[in-house]
């Protein structure tokens, strides 16, 4: 690790905010309980909308699913990110160089430009598939998104104590 | 109607990389039994490939339960060096003949309703601590209980 951020990390891990949590009761618990909840509506929804695209129920319209659901996983990042940040910021030194922790950011870097070339590239210039039987495409984006899910939730429980 | 009409219909589509997936996955493979299985075992390749790596790292990293050894149980008694009263779990170096033993405790929520507060234990004190040997990490143990001057406290 570089030692400007090294300095960084354990700036971080010594502030108050981060000792705070740490030295907290319930603070530590409730950001869990708040990074989980946004975890449910993010993949929860991500994972339906896939299931959509990967051939299970097609009587549902594409448009309007995506419409339903997308909004509330993107919500779900309302809660993640800062819950994430301050949980983050306890442990900071430990996390910064833990394999784990960067296979985690790495598989969200690809969850995000996953999702970002669907929306740009195959969700946009969809025509005649939205009602109906998905291209290949589209499910190859779908088990893409699944299963950096399932792995970022993995690293997740690994990172946690 | 012809097989290949299928895949005709998708011509109009200019993007590249859309025009390139089809020849990988024609839109007409998701009828094939076949092809769905072989799927299915390369989805299923693709999560080994994935989590055995992140297993291997875990076991080595980590507080998780099974990287203690169970079978082993120590009881050591000594004086408290260092303790930290945190989330997400108390720790506590302890001197033990000649050696410094890092010995893992519970959330600090759960120290505090087992009566073991913030305030009990000081640098210097003596205490006995009753736990579990890493299976990797040296001189690192989970503790499952510990006596404090007259008071038992159970940490698991």
């Amino acid at each position: 690790m570089p030692i400007a951020l090294a300095g960084l990390m354990q700036d971080l891990e010594a502030s108050a905010l981060a000792s705070a949590i740490r030295q907290s009761n319930w603070l530590y618990p409730f950001l869990e309980i708040l990074h989980i909840l946004g975890i449910v509506l993010l993949v929860g929804a991500a994972f339906l909308f896939d299931l959509r695209l990967l051939g299970f129920s097609r009587n549902l319209p594409v448009p309007d699913l995506a419409r339903h659901v997308l909004p509330w996983s993107r919500r779900g990042l309302y809660l993640i990110v800062p819950s994430g940040l301050l949980l983050f910021s306890t442990n900071a030194v430990a996390l910064a160089s833990d394999p784990v922790f960067h296979i985690k950011l790495i598989m969200l870097a690809v969850g995000g430009i996953n999702a970002g070339l669907f929306h740009r590239y195959i969700f946009s210039t969809a025509q005649g598939w939205m009602h109906g039987n998905t291209p290949g495409m589209a499910k190859a984006v779908a088990v893409c998104s699944i299963v950096v899910w399932v792995v970022v939730i993995a690293c997740g429980r690994l990172l946690a104590y | 109607m012809h097989w290949a009409s299928l895949f005709l219909d998708h011509f109009p589509v200019k993007r590249k990389a859309v025009y390139i997936h089809f020849f990988l996955f024609p839109s007409f493979l998701h009828k094939c039994f076949t092809f769905r299985f072989i799927l299915m075992i390369l989805a299923a390749k693709l999560l080994l490939f994935l989590f055995l790596p992140l297993s291997v790292a875990f076991s080595a990293l980590h507080h998780g339960w099974a990287n203690y050894d169970q079978t082993n149980t120590l009881d050591y008694t000594g004086q408290v060096e260092e303790i930290t009263y945190e989330n997400p779990h108390g720790m506590l170096k302890l001197q033990h003949e000649d050696e410094t033993w890092t010995v893992v405790l519970a959330p600090p929520s759960r120290m505090n309703s087992r009566g073991l507060t913030n305030d009990m234990v000081h640098v210097g004190d003596e205490v006995r601590v009753v736990g579990y040997p890493h299976k990797e990490e040296k001189n690192e143990m989970r503790a499952e209980r510990i006596y404090v001057g007259e008071k038992k406290i159970e940490l698991r």
